[in-house]
Formats: structure tokens, sequence, C-alpha cells
């Protein structure tokens, strides 16, 4: 019995002693936030991270909301639609788990992901001052995303840059670190958001600088800061830097042709005209829904295939299914059975033919009318499938050729998240087909309509947040 | 032994549309919404003849189900050892068609006392369960009866044909729509689970001497689940893409708890005065390892094997929390007069952040039993003792939200190939431990003979530095956040009232009723500032459980679109979240439960179990899905209320006119969703008899009884009407199941 005793006794003694560790369980997978970025390996897996949260919300409905608001979409209203309020200007607020409040919440959460690399990157050079080249690099493409991030939600949730003469009006708020859940974070004027991009971009541009031209249209490079330079300054109308940006890209990287072109879309190249595309490697994104063979949720409107069949050759008529009239853009067609690759509905962000029509456009509004005709007869050799010599472009004057641009870039631009943006920084009146399904088929510029509410939920809990008018 | 039936409450089933009152409602929603009737979508075709499908989707998901349980058990031992093994079979074949259950258990408990001093308790369950599951989503109401699950040559329905708009030409635009079948992925998939749990616990106790006794504790509870899913390539849940290639699934996941409990108890009587307690340390551990297969491209649909998949994938998870307390009581009593109670405790948590690992609890309690005392004597009062106790609770509920902020490395990051990391929760440095200050006052009255027993007891609980989750600014990255909002305060009264109202020698009836009444409100918030979450408010001066919704005024009989309550009061066709009020609350003024029992002749025994509640409010969210008015009527069917539409000038409808794909902010959260939550409802049913003893030994049983049960027969709420839903529809709206079963118990 002593020998019991004595066992128990001893098995007691031992959980008393060993209880001060007890408790020191290391929770897998997860780390907390400053323990994580103690390190290289931290910011090195934070990076990949930033990137598949951007491509969340562009997956979802933030590429999708531009054309959706657009004239170039016709979308199956009679099945379960996501983006019927966005298509019927039906907007509203408390729309949590659809664009409102989805572009939202996960654009931002892509920015916090975004601004924590930041917060840490300077401590983390100071520790380890022999990978300074790749915490520069990081911090480059840090400064990308976030640049992109603000101009993505700034298109979204306010008025064009253009609205005011000063751009005095709402944006949305500027974050260059994640604010602590106290802090009530105002909207800024779209002047100051664009200042913050700016000031990002030529930030990233220096950085990028001493850097080796990228591998990967994947990552953020000097090309991509370059490119969305060049769009941004488009925006603000500032158009002499906006040529020089768009040269910069032209310069270094020419467009895809033929059938590279289309491979571009259709099959999974690395080298084409791309200067930043999100990857889509193992990603189900909602655009995979949207525009599906079987029963495809929105088709290309009668007026964006009859602009394309105004010339039969046009290469981009084979990036539109002939009998569905869905876009080709994002299909990676399993090809069969045997052979199943891995989901890659890469998206392109920013590409070559976008800065052509950009020097256009900029060469247009500063009167450059041979210029920019030189431009377009380039594009439209490679749409035609035939030689610049072999292109008569007999339209003359400004007006002849804005309206021309608008046309090509409807083209050239269809279901990559244009469409909606194009017509109000070129203050339009937004104009659908007669047959269009949507209960909406104008809209007088300028309308509080082409503008998403701030969500709801936004509202409640944040004081400072002013609501968009009309909501 | 016991068999039953089981079916679905036809009464308190949520009441959808049928195929002719939907296509009414359809067309005249299009008609509404300025469509052209020449291209209305549900327009007959060479697929579906919409006009004369009539599909009822309860009959096609539901069915009566069976139950049935067999029990055996057997005791016996001696002063050394005691034993009890008992062995058990059930078998559920659900209502839900498709599901069905399985279990067969045993479980065995022994005692021994190796002698005077030492005893050794050991107990053993072990079962093992098989489970085949189904559940067809919200799709038994929300699909439309104009479509039938098959196709004209009895095949499973792949697709729909509808109309979508016209061609240039002017032509109705036919299109063919994919048509989720969940029957068909009923007949063909696969989904099972097998469960085998085992759960054992061996407790040791010596006897040191008079006063002190030792014990350790020691349990083990294992689960383990092998879970097989296989979709159909023949159905949509097996087609990728357009091409059929089946999906498999194989899980399995390993759930192991144990915990160690070792104690220090003694016991000391001196005269009246009694003197006991117990110090202790409490260890356990909580882990779980996750693994799961899927494979996908198969050649057909007889080969469902993750391994012969032409693409196959795979994952792991663990998990691991560890927890430890420490434990003491000391308690005092005076001849069965007084009686004094300390409790202290610390428990720790390993999910816990550093800095706050251990919460404490701290408690007194005191009772005294007034009857005993000598200058008590009434010939009424039975018992008569006061009790109060006051304690502190702290506790730290963060949860997995670490306070410093957590990023974590998961599949959801990777990025082309390479892993990522992301946040998952953000830091939030200020949170601090909430703690509860808990207060009880209570008496027990028994009268008559204990004729009738009355036990009253009064709390009030007061929590500071709550914390709660509270949706957050999507500047912080996060959608919600935890937050020390302030302190609040819960009391109530709780009454159980027993009483013998027949006692004669063959007949006796007896009545139990138990009430309830708690109100919250909430004393202090930090800034002062009202906090808005979802459709409610924060408040001080009002429950935590407060709507604050735009207060909805009906249909204008004008021209049928919705209209609202402004913030004053007067009536608005604008709705506008700041016409918000927060003047419901969801806490039920009074609720409980209500029971009868009678004996007659010990031989036959009658029992019924009513449930109340009475007063507060619900909210559902359901509701507004099939009450849209138009707007989700091509996809869902509605409700039968929604019938009682605005359809020409001067109608004092009920729901507004429907338009077809059209909101008029009329679904938005507003009062016209909320539902007084008062209700009764007869929980169960018993009815048993006992064969005559005589009877029943001279066949060499001990004793043999028959009982029938049924459970959930009946539900009343206000505002019932036969052919409309009420609030006990649309609770949630999935249907309540009435059991009614036979059972036969035979001791030998």
């Amino acid at each position: 019995m002593k020998k019991i005793k004595t066992t128990i006794t001893i098995l007691s003694l031992s959980f008393f002693t060993s209880c001060s560790d007890f408790l020191e369980v290391d929770p897998i997978g997860k780390t907390t936030i400053s323990v994580f970025f103690s390190d290289m390996d931290g910011i090195r897996a934070a990076l990949p991270g930033a990137y598949s949260k951007v491509y969340d919300y562009y997956g979802d409905e933030f590429l999708l909301y531009p054309d959706t608001a657009g004239d170039m979409l016709q979308l199956a209203t009679a099945v379960e639609n996501n983006m019927i309020s966005q298509y019927n200007f039906t907007s509203n607020p408390a729309e949590e788990i659809t664009a409102v409040g989805m572009i939202w919440r996960n654009a931002l959460e892509a920015l916090v992901n975004v601004n924590n690399m930041l917060e840490y990157q300077p401590a983390l050079l100071e520790k380890f001052p022999s990978n300074e080249q790749e915490l520069t690099q990081i911090k480059a493409e840090a400064l990308f995303l976030r640049a992109l991030i603000h101009f993505d939600l700034v298109r979204v949730y306010a008025q064009p840059y253009n609205y005011t003469n000063d751009a005095s009006h709402l944006g949305v708020p500027v974050l260059t670190k994640t604010p602590s859940s106290d802090d009530h974070v105002p909207r800024k004027t779209v002047n100051e958001v664009y200042q913050q991009i700016e000031k990002d971009l030529k930030e990233a541009a220096l950085l990028f600088e001493n850097s080796d031209d990228a591998t990967s249209s994947f990552y953020a490079s000097k090309n991509a800061v370059h490119a969305l330079l060049a769009r941004m300054y488009l925006y603000m109308e500032n158009w002499e830097q906006a040529i020089n940006y768009a040269s910069l890209v032209i310069d270094s990287t020419p467009l895809s042709q033929g059938q590279d072109y289309l491979d571009m879309f259709l099959k999974i190249e690395n080298d084409d005209e791309s200067l930043f595309k999100l990857n889509g490697n193992l990603k189900t994104p909602y655009i995979n829904k949207f525009y599906n063979q079987e029963t495809p949720l929105a088709i290309a409107s009668t007026k964006l295939t009859n602009l394309l069949n105004e010339n039969t050759e046009d290469i981009r008529l084979d990036l539109i299914d002939t009998e569905t009239l869905t876009s080709l853009k994002f299909l990676k067609p399993f090809s069969n059975i045997g052979e199943i690759k891995d989901n890659d509905y890469h998206i392109i962000v920013l590409r070559a033919s976008e800065m052509y029509l950009i020097r256009a456009e900029a060469y247009t509004e500063l009167s450059n009318i041979d210029l920019a005709k030189e431009d377009l007869k380039i594009l439209m050799a490679r749409n035609y499938q035939t030689t610049t010599a072999a292109i008569t472009l007999n339209k003359n004057t400004q007006e002849e050729l804005k309206t021309l641009i608008d046309k090509e870039r409807s083209k050239e631009l269809c279901f990559e998240g244009h469409r909606l943006y194009d017509i109000t920084r070129t203050q339009q009146n937004l104009i659908r087909e007669a047959n269009t399904t949507s209960t909406v088929k104008e809209i007088t510029y300028p309308s509080t309509k082409f503008v998403l509410p701030i969500p709801q939920k936004e509202m409640d809990v944040n004081k400072a947040m002013i609501q968009n008018d009309g909501y | 032994m016991r068999h039953g039936i089981s079916f679905i409450n036809k009464d308190t089933r949520f009441k959808v549309l049928n195929a002719n009152e939907y296509l009414t409602l359809a067309k005249e929603s299009y008609l509404n919404s300025g469509g052209d009737p020449a291209y209305f979508p549900y327009t007959d075709n060479d697929m579906n003849s919409y006009s004369t499908t009539q599909t009822d989707w309860y009959d096609a998901f539901f069915d009566v189900g069976a139950t049935s349980q067999i029990n055996l058990s057997a005791s016996g031992g001696n002063e050394k050892a005691v034993y009890r093994i008992s062995g058990s079979y059930f078998e559920d074949k659900m209502t839900l068609k498709g599901n069905k259950q399985q279990r067969i258990s045993i479980t065995t408990n022994n005692n021994i006392n190796f002698n005077d001093k030492l005893n050794l308790n050991f107990l053993l369950t072990g079962s093992y369960n098989t489970n085949t599951t189904f559940t067809p989503g919200d799709d038994y109401y929300s699909n439309l009866p104009i479509i039938s699950p098959y196709n004209d040559d009895g095949t499973f329905r792949q697709y729909y044909k509808v109309i979508e708009g016209s061609n240039p030409d002017g032509s109705p635009n036919w299109v063919q729509k994919r048509f989720f079948n969940e029957i068909a992925e009923r007949e063909q998939n696969d989904n099972g689970q097998k469960a085998f749990s085992f759960k054992g616990s061996v407790q040791l106790s010596y006897q040191l001497n008079e006063v002190f006794k030792l014990s350790s504790q020691f349990g083990v509870d294992y689960n383990n689940y092998a879970e097989k899913i296989y979709q159909s390539m023949k159905n949509w849940s097996g087609i990728n893409s357009g091409v059929p290639v089946g999906f498999a699934y194989d899980n399995n996941a390993t759930y192991l708890n144990w915990n160690t409990i070792q104690r220090l108890n003694f016991n000391k009587q001196i005269g009246a005065h009694r003197l006991s307690g117990v110090v202790g340390l409490e260890l356990g551990a909580n882990q779980s390892n996750v693994t799961s297969a899927s494979g996908s491209g198969f050649v057909n649909d007889h080969v469902r094997l993750v391994s012969l998949a032409s693409f196959s994938d795979g994952s792991a998870s663990e998990y691991k929390t560890t927890k430890a307390s420490y434990l003491s009581q000391l308690s005092y009593h005076y001849g069965g007069r007084y009686n004094l109670v300390l409790n202290a405790r610390k428990d720790g948590n390993s999910n816990f952040g550093k800095n706050v690992q251990y919460a404490t609890f701290l408690s007194a309690g005191a009772s005294w039993n007034l009857h005993k005392e000598d200058f008590f004597s009434s010939k009424v009062i039975d018992i008569f003792s006061l009790k109060g106790s006051y304690g502190t609770n702290g506790n730290s509920r963060f949860g997995n939200k670490n306070p410093d902020g957590v990023y974590s490395i998961s599949d959801s990051y990777q990025y082309g190939g390479t892993i990522g990391a992301g946040i998952s929760s953000g830091a939030n440095p200020d949170l601090s431990w909430e703690t509860t200050y808990i207060t009880n006052l209570g008496f027990r009255i028994a009268l008559w003979g204990k004729r009738l027993d009355i036990t009253t007891e009064f709390y009030r609980n007061k929590t500071t530095d709550l914390i709660s989750t509270l949706d957050a600014s999507r500047t912080i990255g996060d959608t919600t956040v935890l937050r020390n909002i302030g302190a609040i305060e819960n009391k109530g009264i709780e009454v159980a009232l027993e009483s013998t109202n027949i006692q004669k020698e063959n007949f006796s009836w007896k009545t139990k009723i138990l009430a309830s009444r708690n109100r919250n409100e909430i004393l202090s918030l930090y800034n002062d500032v009202p906090k808005n979450y979802g459709i409610s408010r924060l408040q001080v001066g009002s429950s935590i459980n407060t709507f604050y919704l735009v207060r909805w005024a009906g249909v204008d009989p004008r021209d049928g679109y919705p209209m609202w309550y402004d913030a004053n009061g007067n009536i608005t066709k604008d709705y506008s979240v700041d016409n918000r009020v927060a003047n419901k609350i969801a806490d039920p003024d009074l609720f409980g439960s209500i029971s009868n029992s009678f004996n007659y002749k010990d031989t036959y025994f009658f029992n019924i179990l009513m449930a109340y509640t009475i007063g507060g409010y619900s909210f559902s969210s359901f509701a507004r899905d099939v009450n849209s008015d138009g707007l989700n009527i091509m996809d869902d069917n509605q409700s039968v209320n929604q019938l009682d539409r605005w359809q020409n000038e001067g109608d004092l409808a009920l729901a507004p006119k429907p338009i077809w794909g059209v909101s008029t902010s009329s679904v938005r959260n507003s009062t016209r969703f909320l539902y007084n939550k008062t209700n009764l409802k007869i929980r169960n049913v018993s009815f048993s008899y006992l064969f005559d003893k005589k009877v029943t030994k001279s066949l060499g049983i001990e004793s043999l009884s028959m009982s029938l049960i049924a459970n959930n027969l009946w539900v009343w709420t206000p505002y019932d009407k036969a052919n409309r839903n009420s609030f006990k529809n649309n609770i949630e709206g999935y249907p309540q199941e009435t059991e009614v079963s036979l059972g036969v118990n035979v001791k030998f």
C-alpha cells in the first residue's frame, strides 16, 4: 500500500512542478505580428500574401464592376447574379457581401497586409543590412501595391479626378499605416489621394531604378510602376506626364502580336506584353463563374460586338465566344480529363496596348494629331493583322480622334475593368443599347450613380466617414 | 426496446407557393416591372412545361422517418466489487431522405474496494457510429414548384430553359440554364461518416486517515471520424467547367482530450461543527489531427477512391490547447442549520495571451435552514431556508484572437504557388479582462407536508470591462474586433414551483412550473458612444439585445409601394438607415415550462410537458429572403404570405406590389421582419403502463412496462392562420419534426 501512496505523491508532484511551462503551446501556423516580422522569413512570406490579397479583390467584384456598370455587357438577370444592383444602379450601402461591401473590405484588407510590410521593413533593414537589396525590392513592390489599392478604391468610391476643378471632392481614406481599432479614419479629398499615389509610385520608381529587370510580370516592376503612373496622369489629365511614362513603357515592352496576343489570354504564357498581372494559380475567383461558358452571367452587348465587327479581321473577335458571346479573356479551358491543370485565372492589370491608347489620347489632347494617329495605327495594324502602312486613318480633328480612342479603348480593354471609369473621366453620358436587360438605359453625366456608396457597416462604426451623395 | 416514427410537422413547416400561385405571382411581378409578356422567362418550351408542372419539394426531400433502439443492461456485485454493464443499438432513418444513423455502444462501470482505505473506480464507454448524410440546403422550400427534378424520360434534370430578353430580330432569346439538382446529388453521391468514440476514466482514492483523503483521477476521451464523400460526375456537383470529372474526398479526424485531477479532501466533525474542504490541481489538453485528401478526374462513377483519381491533393492540420486549474474549497456546517462555503479557483489556458493566461474565480456562499431552529414551529411550513452567495469571475474570452495580432500561413495566402502569410487578426493591445460580480439570493419554502414546494432565486450579475465582438472599421483590415465595451448588468428571477394537487391512494396529480425572467441593461459604455452592429445597437440604459431597425409602416394603398416611419414617427416612402430606432428587445418577459404528471394505481402514468415564452422579439433574415416582393422570385420560391400583395389602388395589402428583380427597399432590414416571440409548445407527452407484477412474476419477469412517447406535438403563436406563415413557420425555415415512439421495458 505504501508503494501506491508514494506513486500518487510522486505523480502529483511531477504535475505541480511541470506546470509553469505547461501552458506554453505554440499555435500551429500562426504567429503574433511582431514575432512574425522579426526575421526575413516573415516579410518574405508576407509579400506573396499581400499579392494574394490584391488578387482576391480583383478576382471578385472589383474587376466586374466597371464593365457591369458600363455599356459593353449584357447581364443574365433571370438567375442569381451578384452584380445585378450595380447593373441596375440600385447599389445599396447594406450590401455587405456583394460589390459595395466586398470591394471595400477586401481592398482594405490587402492594404493592411501591404502596410504591415512597409511598417516593419525599416527595422529589418537595420537588423539585416546584408539583405538590403532584397528588402529594397520588397519595399518597392509594396509601395506599388499601396498605390494600386488606393487608386482602385478612389475610382470605385469617389467621383473622377476632374469632377471638380481642383479635385477637392471627397475621395477615400489615405492609409500609410494600419490604424488602431479606436481610430476613426476620415476620407481625404481626391487630390490628396492622388498625391499619395503619386508619392508612393515615384518612390517605388526610384527604388526600382537599381534593380534588375523583372523576370515575371506577376510581380511589380519598374515597368509596372511607370505604367500605373501613366494611367494615373491620364486620369489627372496631366497629358505631358502621361506621355512621358507611357513612352518609357512602350520603349521597353513590345506589343504582343498575332497568336502571341491571343495566347496572353488563352494560355499561360510568361512572355507577353503585360506589365503587371495577378497570378490566379489555384484561385477560384468569381470572374470565373461570371464569364463561364456553360451558363454565363454576362455576355458581350450588341454594342460591343457591333464595334468589333466593324472590321471582320479584328483579332479581338477571337477573344469572344461566337456562340455564347462570352469573354474568353479569363478562360483557361481544361483540355481533357487526363490533363487537369491547376486553375490559372490570371488577371492582367496593366499591359502595353493600354499605354499606346493612353499616349494617343494625351497627344490628341495636346493637339498633336499626327503622333496620336501614329500610335493608333500601330495598334490597329496589330489588331487587323496587317502593317501600319496598310492602315488609313482619315480622322483629323481632335473630336474625331477622341471618339475613335474611346471606341478603341472599349474594344481593347473590354472585360478588363475600365469601361465605367473611361465614361466618367471623359465626362460622357452612359448610353446602353435599346434591348439591354438592365432596367437603366441611360444616365447623364454627372451623376451620383457613377460611384458606389460607402458600406453601411463602415458608416456605423466610423464616425469620421461621410457617405457619398445620393445614398 | 423502443420503436418510433417521425414526420414533418405540417402545422409549423414553412408554407411556400404552389405551382399555380407561383406562376400567377411571377407573371404579375414580371408585368409590374414593365416586362413584355411575350418574353416571360418561364414560358413553356420543349424542355419545361412550366404551366403543368407541380412539384412539392417538401415531398421530394422529406418522408416518414423511423427510429429504433434496443438497450440491454446488467448489474451486480458484492461488498468488494460492484459492476454495471450495458449495451445498446440505435438506428434512425431520418425524415430528411438520404440520412441514416446507426450506433452501437457499450458502457461498463466497475467499483472495487481493495480494503476500507483504497478504492478504485473504473468507467469505460465505447461507441461506433455509421452515418449517411445529405443536406439539401434551402432547396426544399426555395426550389421553384414549376420545375420538376426529373426530365420527361425519368432521368434527373440538369437543365431548364427560360427566355432571357429578345434577340435583335425581336424573337425571344431562349437560354438553357443549369439546374442544380439536389435530388440527383442525394441519389448519386456518397456522403458517409464512420465515427469511433472511446471514453475512459480511472479514479483511485485513498483514505489517509479519518480526516484526509487523497484521490487521483485520469480520463481520456478519444474520437475518430472517417469521412468519405463522392460527388458523382452525373450531376453538377461532379462536373467542373463542363467536364464530368467526379470529386472524391477522404477525411480523417482524430480528437484526443485528456485530463487529470489530483485532489486532497479533508473532513472533520467536532460536535455540531463540521469543517470540510478540498485542494486540487487539474490539468488537461485537447489535441486534434485532421488529414484530408481529395481527388478528381475519375474514369467513371464506379471508381470512387481518391487514390485512383487523375488529380489528387492532400492536407493536414493540427491543433493543441492545454489548460491547468488550481482549485480549493472550504465549507463549514453547524448543526444542519448554518452552512458556509468558500471557493477559490484559478484557471489557465494556453489560448490566452501571455499576460492574461490565468483567470481567478472567488466566491462565498451561506445558507440558513430556519425550520431547524428551535424557535421555529409551524404546522404549515415544513421547510424554510434562506441562502445567498457572492463571487467574482475574471475572464479573458479572447479565443484565438490574440491581442498582439496574428499572422497566419495558409493556402489562402499562396501566390503563384508560393506559400504566403497574411494578417488573420489585427493587433488589439488595449484589450483587457472582463470581470463579473455574481450575487445570488434565494429561499425555499415547502408547505402542507411538502404538498407545495417553492424555490425562488434572485440574481444580479454585473460585468465590467465586458468583452464583445464589434463590427470594425474595414480600415483595420478585419471585419470585427474584440473590445472592452463597458459594463452590463443581468438581473433576474427564477421560480420553481412543485405542487401535488391530488394525492389519493390510487391517484395522484403533480404539477411543476418553472418560470424565469432576465433583464439585461448596459450600465456604461466607454466614450458613452452608442455602438451599432448589424441590426443591433448598444446604448446605455438598454438591453444588449436591442434591435436597431427602421420601423415598417406597411404598404401604401395608393401605389403598393412600401412605407416606413422616419425617426420622428412620420410616414416616409424613402428607406433610410438614419431612421433606425432602438425600441424592441429580444429578451422575453417570461419563459419556462409547465409539466403535469398523473399516476393511477401505480399502473398508468401520464405526463405532459409544455414550454412557453411570453414577449421578446426575434428578427428573421430568413423571412426577408422569402418575402422579397418580386426581387428574388425568379430564383426562389416565396412565402404564401406574398399572396396578400397589393394589386389595385385602394388595396389594404400586407405585402407591397411585387416587381420582378427590382428592389423597392422593402426587403431591407426593418421591423417588417421582426416577430413577437410569444409561443406555447407541447414538447413531450408520454403515457406508460406497468403490467401487473403478479402476472409478470409468473412469467419469470420482474417487471414489464410499455410506454408511448410523442415529442414536438404542437406549437401556438399569436397571429397564426391556417393558410399563412406566422412566427412559428418563420423561425429558421427548417421544419420541426414530430416523433412518436412505443417502448417496451423488461426487467429480469
